[in-house]
């Protein structure tokens, strides 16, 4: 139960990776990351849905 | 003068509710029946002559609680209104997890495609196959206190006691 506001408040933290490590825009209008910034948001979309995981074995 | 023999009360075991309806049947009909089981049989063969009579009839009702009694029970207040919290919470995870995905960064999203997330799920259950077998392990095949450690503690108090006072 207690993981839940931990999962729900790194979603804008993932964002903020995300505005940290974004490139111009290009002609297509499409937003794109540095490596490694890729990498890290990667890392934590990943964090995330293991917290999410373990969360969610409280259903079970 | 013939004393008439004592009511027989039967309790609903696991045994008894693995029978075949035919066996049930019979038992039902060379013994004293409960009234639950009266009613079903009625309900089933859809003819009224099976009901017994109102005699022979035993009510034993701290075999079978009802559904408010049941609702009444404390500990499963609590689970049943854990588990709703849950069901709400998880399904809007789901929910904003994947606009987030999608909604450009500019707009507070991360702006992924739907071909780099498409192997996210699979690769989440690699890297979370060792995280549960170790909880696993740590408790004992059962799942861990995450959802409401004071209930949890209460039920497995209850049940040790109910383990103490079986024969």
């Amino acid at each position: 139960m207690y993981f839940w506001p931990v999962v729900y408040l790194s979603l804008p933290i993932l964002n903020v990776i995300a505005r940290m490590f974004v490139q111009p825009v290009g002609d297509d209008g499409v937003e794109r990351l540095t490596p490694a910034g890729d990498t890290i948001l990667w890392l934590g979309i990943g964090t995330v849905v293991i917290l999410t995981r373990i969360a969610s074995m409280m259903f079970s | 003068m013939v004393r008439a023999p004592p009511p027989r009360s039967y309790s609903t075991s696991r045994a008894e509710s693995l029978k075949t309806p035919r066996e049930n049947r019979t038992h039902a009909d060379s013994c004293t029946s409960t009234a639950s089981s009266s009613t079903l049989f009625a309900d089933e063969e859809g003819s009224p002559s099976v009901k017994p009579a109102k005699s022979r009839i035993d009510t034993n009702t701290s075999a079978s609680p009802s559904a408010l009694e049941l609702l009444r029970h404390h500990p499963l207040q609590r689970v049943i209104t854990s588990s709703f919290i849950l069901s709400i919470l998880g399904t809007s995870y789901d929910v904003v997890f994947s606009l987030l995905c999608y909604t450009p960064i500019h707009l507070g999203g991360l702006s992924r495609t739907v071909r780099s997330l498409s192997s996210s799920p699979p690769h989440s259950d690699i890297l979370y196959s060792p995280v549960r077998s170790a909880m696993r392990l740590q408790w004992g095949g059962s799942f861990p206190p995450l959802c409401c450690p004071s209930a949890f503690r209460q039920f497995n108090g209850d049940m040790a006691r109910a383990r103490c006072t079986t024969p």
